[in-house]
């Protein structure tokens, strides 16, 4: 097992820049998650971890030694891939035994550790079979077995369920995160699905366009999100974000003037005031939080319910603010019918504050510090 | 009458109202199917007798004495005789000889022996350089890639002919004229830019996380290319050979230009039987029909991977 170390790492292809200047530390048995649209630079870096890729500026480093330089062959990475890239020519039982091959292991040695890696994702039926007709699910579990039968240093995992179907995907993820507990090998894994790095990730890397947006547990990124861009791609639904032009101080209390309705958030004011930049902002507030209340006076916020879908354990509200599309979840005892109006509360301690021009939140800037490895 | 019956008794009648029965609408297009049918199977035969004839009638002259092959009665019935075999795979003239129709040495045995090492070696040279250069040309990225394919691609672009002087000279001035080594190079040569562009799609067609897989699980370069690259490129590597084999095993003009006594491969010798005493037929047939022989089983054995091949595919 391994600690994983990126300092000030940059990738380009000629003029375009895929990965720029990430630096970031993967603990050792840590389930390290590269979460981000496609584009956004996760699988650059992944394949510069493994080798498979030159670095184009900065240090990889395995356990505080530079590994630039080493041919995949000698880093002790096992790698899992998206389209399993089996070996078509080989049976599963040949495709699982070829990392150990490469070792020179006695075959009686090779034998039991195929088999005792089969069993733990029983497979064992399926060793004899070429891989030619296996299922989707099938062969990603043969790729898993390629990949622990080594043990190895380090687990590279390359979006490797999302080619499976819907029911498919939960079962495998389950199956992963119970397989890294029980080999508690250290893991990188590649997604652009944040509700599988929010499920399976000790602590989550967002990227964007080459650049990490934030490091952090699941937990972090969904409570203190950085920045916009964060807030937008953890989380789902995913957080209304509202335009505001202006923000003033009075009192304690923080108005936010937007282009059709002003929001009062009491006890913000006196937070925020140093960090006001001048404007424009975006308010974001995640549904859960969106409180709906009767209509009194002192609900300042008022809307209409456009729609209400009743989801089972909790009702999805659809509301019209003064134009501006408004998603709240509540408890199916919550009062509100479509066409009615309703006040909306935005509870102080939940909403964020971005900056409309850096995208930081102002909120909770001690956390947002996107570079800090 | 039931509502049931009602309904079945009602489906001639309907029928009747169309002049398209379904009765009718059935008949006509079976009926052009079976013509078109009849017409393809037609078509085919007669191209069969007429690409296979002239190889049947080969086979029979070979078989007979050469005055036998020039009377119409034995067409087909005939005393058959395994003389100009013998003299093709064992060198006996005795025969010929004891007819007064051809005092020389036999041309066969050489023949086949040089046909078969310009064959053979040329065919594994160019399987061995295309591939390496193939799979070169295919996995790395270097300055002047594509041109450099396309450079060994237009290498098959000028006629042959126009290199047979050139060639004539440059050989002589190295003293390799009428050598196994000048053939075997030449060969190798022309088969080459066939053989790179043929393997090259399909070192292209593995999908690249296989060898990169095999990269992590702890295999070199090397390795890679041996262990994955090669096995999942053979029937491309199989297409190859054959048609490398096919041409080195048919060339003539080189081969007549280039050797003389001491190496003459089979198209070459064949033409031998033409002298300015006649031609004499019987050798002459045996000769070709041991010709095709090779190049016949090759093609029938390796029939399903050459399809392959040359559909490309080389991973589903």
């Amino acid at each position: 097992m391994a600690t994983i170390e990126l300092r000030h790492v940059s990738k380009r292809y000629g003029q375009v820049v895929a990965v720029q200047d990430l630096s970031l530390t993967c603990l050792d048995g840590e389930f390290f998650c590269l979460l981000g649209p496609s584009g956004c630079g996760k699988s650059s870096t992944m394949r510069m971890v493994a080798g498979l890729e030159t670095v184009s500026a900065g240090d990889v480093l395995m356990d505080g030694r530079r590994v630039n330089d080493v041919p995949p062959r000698d880093r002790d990475i096992a790698m899992v891939f998206e389209n399993y890239a089996l070996y078509p020519h080989l049976s599963v039982y040949d495709n699982i035994a070829m990392p150990l091959h490469a070792r020179r292991l006695s075959s009686a040695e090779v034998d039991r550790r195929v088999r005792e890696a089969a069993a733990i994702l029983s497979i064992e039926e399926l060793l004899p079979r070429g891989i030619k007709n296996l299922s989707g699910g099938q062969k990603q579990r043969v790729g898993i077995g390629r990949a622990i039968v080594r043990e190895p240093q380090l687990f590279i995992m390359d979006e490797p369920i999302s080619h499976l179907e819907a029911r498919l995907r939960t079962d495998m993820r389950t199956e992963l995160k119970r397989l890294h507990t029980r080999l508690a090998v250290t893991t990188l894994y590649v997604t652009h699905d944040q509700l599988e790095a929010v499920a399976l990730a000790d602590r989550i890397a967002v990227l964007n366009l080459g650049v990490l947006q934030q490091v952090g547990p699941p937990a972090e990124l969904f409570d203190r999100p950085a920045n916009d861009f964060v807030a937008g791609f953890i989380g789902s639904p995913p957080m209304n974000l509202i335009p505001i032009s202006a923000a003033t101080v009075e009192g304690d209390a923080l108005v936010l003037v937007g282009s059709q309705f002003n929001v009062s958030l009491p006890r913000l004011g006196a937070r925020l005031r140093e960090r006001l930049t001048g404007g424009p902002y975006t308010l974001g507030v995640r549904p859960i939080d969106v409180g709906l209340r009767g209509v009194s006076p002192e609900s300042t916020t008022r809307g209409e319910i456009v729609l209400r879908e009743r989801l089972g354990d909790h009702d999805r509200f659809i509301v019209d603010c003064h134009g501006e599309t408004i998603l709240a979840e509540a408890p199916p005892s919550a009062p509100g019918a479509a066409g009615e109006t309703i006040g909306l509360v935005f509870p102080p301690e939940r909403v964020h504050l971005f900056d409309r021009a850096t995208g930081r939140n102002l909120a909770f800037v001690q956390d947002a510090a996107p570079s800090a490895a | 009458m039931t509502a049931q019956e009602l309904i079945l008794d009602e489906a001639p009648g309907t029928a009747l109202e169309h002049p398209w029965t379904p009765a009718e609408t059935v008949r006509r297009p079976t009926t052009r199917r079976f013509l078109g049918v009849g017409a393809t199977y037609v078509a085919a035969f007669a191209y069969i007798v007429f690409c296979l004839g002239p190889i049947l009638f080969m086979v029979l002259a070979s078989l007979k004495t050469d005055v036998d092959i020039f009377d119409p009665d034995k067409l087909f019935n005939f005393q058959a005789i395994s003389a100009n075999y013998e003299e093709v795979l064992t060198g006996n003239t005795g025969a010929a000889q004891a007819a007064g129709s051809y005092m020389g040495a036999s041309t066969g045995p050489k023949a086949l022996l040089a046909s078969a090492v310009v064959t053979g070696a040329s065919t594994i040279f160019a399987l061995v350089f295309g591939a390496a250069a193939a799979y070169g040309l295919a996995r790395y990225r270097f300055k002047g890639n594509r041109d450099l394919a396309f450079f060994i691609l237009s290498t098959r672009m000028a006629p042959p002919i126009a290199f047979v002087v050139p060639m004539y000279l440059l050989f002589k001035a190295l003293n390799l004229l009428d050598t196994y080594f000048v053939l075997i190079v030449v060969y190798t040569g022309m088969n080459l830019s066939f053989v790179v562009w043929l393997l090259r799609g399909f070192f292209l067609e593995i999908p690249i996380e296989l060898e990169e897989s095999a990269l992590l699980d702890g295999y070199g370069r090397l390795e890679v290319f041996r262990r994955i690259a090669l096995p999942l490129a053979k029937p491309g590597i199989i297409a190859a050979g054959i048609f490398s084999a096919i041409f080195a095993w048919n060339e003539f003009l080189f081969a007549a230009i280039l050797t003389a006594d001491n190496v003459r491969t089979l198209p070459v010798a064949i033409t031998g039987f033409s002298t300015s005493m006649g031609i004499r037929w019987g050798a002459f047939m045996a000769t070709a029909a041991v010709a095709i022989l090779p190049i016949f089983i090759l093609t029938i054995v390796l029939q399903r991977q050459l399809v392959r091949g040359l559909t490309f595919g080389a991973v589903k």
